[in-house]
């Protein structure tokens, strides 16, 4: 680093003069007060998490006392403002349980199809190109997700639902004798789709650090690439695939608008799944926010709660599994899998500085080792006899005799299978993107872009959402500013100082905060910042709720990558008498930088599509406010006008509705595209 | 069941880079064949040629000829699976997988072959074992995993796990470089062993042992970083240690090398 001139970073020395003293100075005033910096921002962090419970149970609490029903077992309507009020969670978490479970039957076996295909079989050229594909799958905002689910899965889910309802009709819970579709089945399969994707990134990554030995050991035992999968591969990523699905079943859990817009709303609990009917924690209380007043805000928040306490258990679950697996623990959110490529990248720099090219082949190789066994003309009954021969030590197999045929079928097959989940998998993101497109393109013009929806009616063509590009450029604008330099400060701490019970409560938390569903927290900031503290619901509300969603992404991203930078450098930087915050600020951070823009950017792409925590803290509005700060004005948001104008019957409605879907689709894919080209330009190794 | 191994002409490349160079030579059934010479010379590579591993890395290829007695390995329609299955390998560090049991491992490579029959595949555990010198400190916790082991018994273990599916040939690639001394006189041992029955090849840093165990030694060399490694000269053991050939081979070996 060019920067650090040594003249400028000579400590100065304590007391007087004499050579000996200045070897003997104490710490800087500098790092005093760089650590100092740090470590109140890892402080921060405990006290919001801990501010985010009180204020949910202080919220709750009034309200679960004003219940005079059984808040476990009621299923009759949603009345927490009646008097008496009534109410019911048990049933809401029963519907949220379900859908979940449904989610993560259909999403895990693809999910894993989808990354052994991508680790073991695909070409390696593509592999990672095909990851990002499947990547996009999670960048997909759940708006979208739902505004699919309605207007084109669940017109087609009826006849599914009718083919499961024939084959499974003898079970109770598959009955079809009623309206089907907007079930809770229909929900599952959406919320499948949209967890697939962490599922098998987490996956594909702990697969392709299968240690090389335990590849070669069982190559060299003579067995096929599935023999060598189910031999090495599956056995080490056990305990890591196992978490990631935890991880998954978490994330459904917490899935808000998608599953709102999808289910027709009941309070019963739900017993046949086909049949239309049902409701979701998180779904309800997007559904029944706009009309609560004190007692039925207390009594979403409530159920916010409890939504809160399972997904944190579910999470701490997760993290108990990954703990005792071999594998880093901040495998764990699916959009930083990019990081993964660099980091491999890293190790492998490192691992050639000891390596001779001849003695020790290229390690991340053979992970995606090719061997495909050629085409033979097998003779089945040689083939089948070999081992009981070869076991009595009989000579005279010919080598031309490959594995018995039913080997090789099987093993063919298997790859023929992850080739299908792979397909499979991309069937929605093909759907989706057409369907946006296709039907967004109508709308789309000039003036879209440049006009808001005031005066329009839904009848009326013409109309943009320009007030909405605002409000959403100037939210994720402003969590970005307060997220980047809390997060930064806290992963500095994490890497550079962290030790202790701080810092492992920090990143215990981090993790906890990774996995709030974001509808928790919208009630959140609604608990805390406007009803608790009599703050304005306005963008700048808005862009709070997305500050915590935000945070942890930050953090996570920017301790990977300073991670990441080499010991060595710092030891240099070290050696030439820099103290330690200069290191830190002048050495590390520049280094890490092109990664922590990427994690930034991406994390900036996620929160432009919330939906949900937006409905809770800003009212919305058809007219354009440059004010993130004005007084309870309200402001609009791409994802939250498709929401208020989803269900129009009318033609010219649901087209300007297609068209800000296909906008925000295209502003996420951009975003995400550039965070990944600055990821690959500046990845360590690239050649 | 032991054969006898053919190279003729071969190179080896990672990508573009030639890696090893026109090596030819015979390795005889149940004989010890060393393999010594520098780092980055192309022992290992060249180790693993004989049974097709080389290909496993990417980009990775072969060029020439290895007859296993009159089977062509390269040739076409040769099934790198049941070469494996033919030419055995033990690694430079003991590999056993970690998910299974002591008997599990020994038992993997025979599973896969289709033997279900529990009578048999405890004879075959049981005299692989046997064979590996490790019978007897285990036969009373089969069902342990195979990770709880030391380093020398791990080894043992895939060594047993190697010759429990009887190969014909068995390559050992450094097999005693991550072992302490008493583990290794265990496997040198067993190495004197096996030649009974099998034809065995070790790569070996170690000069010592490749005097010790093996009956023909070949010295591998490279001209210089970059260049591929070349077979120098391959003679019977005690030839090569007195009174090789080659200067290049006795400067190696009274460690005047360089």
């Amino acid at each position: 680093m060019s920067g650090i001139a040594p003249t400028a970073t000579r400590p100065a020395p304590r007391g007087g003069g004499g050579s000996a003293q200045t070897l003997t100075s104490g710490p800087r005033r500098g790092d005093l007060v760089f650590s100092g910096v740090v470590r109140a921002a890892a402080i921060f962090l405990l006290l919001l998490m801990a501010a985010i419970a009180g204020f949910l149970v202080f919220r709750a609490t009034g309200a679960l006392n004003a219940n005079h029903a059984n808040v476990a077992t009621y299923t009759g309507q949603w009345a927490p403002d009646d008097t008496p009020a009534k109410f019911g969670i048990g049933s809401l978490a029963w519907g949220t349980l379900v859908t979940s479970v449904i989610a993560i039957v259909i999403a895990a076996p693809v999910a894993i199809g989808v990354a052994l295909f991508i680790s073991q079989y695909a070409p390696r050229r593509l592999a990672q190109v095909l990851g990002y594909i499947i990547d996009l799958l999670a960048a997909v905002p759940s708006i979208i997700y739902g505004l699919w689910g309605i207007l084109f899965l669940v017109p087609h889910m009826q006849g599914a639902s009718q083919v499961v309802g024939d084959v499974l009709g003898w079970i109770p819970l598959f009955d079809t004798n009623g309206p089907l579709g907007r079930s809770v089945f229909t929900a599952g399969v959406i919320l499948s789709i949209m967890i697939l994707p962490i599922i098998a990134a987490i996956s594909r990554e702990i697969f392709l650090q299968t240690p090389r030995e335990q590849v070669e050991a069982a190559y060299a035992l003579g067995a096929t690439r599935w023999e060598m999968i189910r031999l090495a591969v599956l056995p080490y990523g056990r305990r890591g695939v196992g978490s990631a699905i935890v991880l998954g079943f978490g994330r459904a859990l917490g899935e808000t608008v998608a599953v709102a817009m999808v289910l027709s709303t009941t309070y019963n609990f739900v017993t046949k799944w086909l049949q239309s009917g049902g409701n979701t924690i998180a779904a309800n209380i997007a559904l029944q926010f706009g009309s609560a007043f004190k007692i039925g805000q207390g009594a979403l928040i409530a159920s916010g709660l409890v939504l809160f306490v399972v997904t944190f258990l579910v999470n701490l679950l997760a993290r108990r599994i990954t703990g005792r697996a071999d594998i880093p623990k901040d495998e764990r959110w699916s959009l930083l899998s990019v990081f993964r490529p660099g980091r491999r990248a890293a190790a492998h720099m490192e691992s050639s500085y000891d390596a001779n090219a001849a003695d020790v082949p290229d390690r991340e190789g053979t992970l995606e080792a090719r061997d495909e066994p050629q085409e033979v003309a097998a003779d089945d009954t040689a083939g089948r006899a070999r081992p009981h021969r070869a076991a009595h030590g009989a000579v005279g197999d010919s080598m031309l005799v490959s594995p018995s045929l039913p080997r090789r079928i099987r093993s063919s097959l298997a790859g023929g299978m992850t080739v299908g989940t792979f397909v499979l998998a991309l069937l929605p993101l093909i759907s989706i993107l057409w369907l946006v497109v296709n039907n967004g393109r109508h709308a789309m013009s000039p003036s879209f872009l440049t006009h808001s929806l005031r005066n329009i009616d839904d009848s009326q063509f013409g109309g943009g959402v320009y007030h909405a590009i605002i409000g959403t450029l100037e939210q994720s604008g402003l969590a970005t500013l307060i997220a980047v330099p809390i997060g930064i400060l806290v992963a500095v701490y994490l890497v550079e100082y962290g030790r202790g019970v701080l810092a492992t409560a920090v990143t215990f938390f981090v993790d906890v905060m990774m996995g709030l569903p974001s509808i928790v927290a919208g009630l959140f900031i609604l608990s805390m910042w406007i009803l608790g503290l009599g703050q304005h619901a306005n963008g700048f509300a808005g862009a709070l709720a997305l500050t915590i969603l935000m945070l942890p992404v930050v953090i996570r991203s920017s301790e990977e990558m300073l991670k990441l930078v080499p010991d060595s450098l710092r030891e240099a930087s070290y050696a030439l008498g820099v103290p330690k915050w200069k290191t830190i600020t002048k050495i590390v951070i520049p280094t890490a930088l092109p990664g922590i823009v990427t994690g930034v950017m991406l994390g900036v792409a996620r929160v432009m599509g919330e939906t949900a925590p937006i409905l809770l803290v800003v009212g919305y509005i058809q007219n354009i406010n440059v004010n993130p700060f004005s007084s309870d004005q309200g402001q609009a948001t791409l994802p939250t006008v498709i929401y208020n104008t989803y269900a129009s019957p009318e033609h010219a409605s649901n087209d300007r509705t297609w068209a800000a879907a296909f906008l925000l689709i295209v502003i996420i894919m951009v975003l995400n595209i550039i965070a990944r080209l600055i990821a690959w330009w500046k990845k360590p190794g690239r050649a | 069941m032991a054969k006898r191994i053919d190279v003729a002409g071969l190179s080896a490349y990672y990508g573009p880079t030639r890696a090893i160079e026109d090596i030819s030579m015979t390795i005889e059934p149940r004989t010890v064949t060393a393999f010594i010479g520098p780092s980055g010379c192309g022992k290992s590579t060249f180790l693993r040629t004989l049974n097709r591993m080389h290909e496993v890395i990417p980009g990775a290829r072969v060029e020439g000829k290895v007859t296993l007695d009159d089977v062509d390995l390269y040739g076409s329609g040769v099934d790198p699976v049941a070469v494996r299955r033919h030419v055995g390998m033990v690694f430079q560090r003991p590999n056993p997988f970690p998910t299974m049991s002591i008997y599990d491992n020994v038992a993997a490579g025979l599973r896969l072959g289709g033997l279900k029959k529990r009578g048999e595949l405890d004879d075959i555990v049981e005299q692989s074992l046997k064979g590996a010198n490790l019978w007897k400190e285990v036969e009373n916790r089969l069902k342990k995993p195979g990770a709880g082991l030391s380093g020398g018994q791990q080894q043992r273990l895939c060594i047993a796990r190697a010759i429990a599916v009887s190969p014909d040939v068995l390559l050992m690639d450094e097999p005693c470089s991550a072992l302490d001394p008493i583990s290794t006189t265990a496997i040198e041992d067993l190495i004197s062993q096996l030649k009974s029955e099998y034809t065995i090849v070790i790569v070996t840093h170690n000069m010592q042992q490749a005097a010790r165990v093996s009956d023909r030694t070949a010295f591998f060399n490279i001209s210089g970083t970059g260049t591929p490694g070349r077979l120098i000269e391959i003679d019977e053991t005690s030839r090569i240690f007195a009174n090789p050939t080659e200067k290049a081979t006795e400067d190696y070996i009274t460690g005047r090398f360089g």
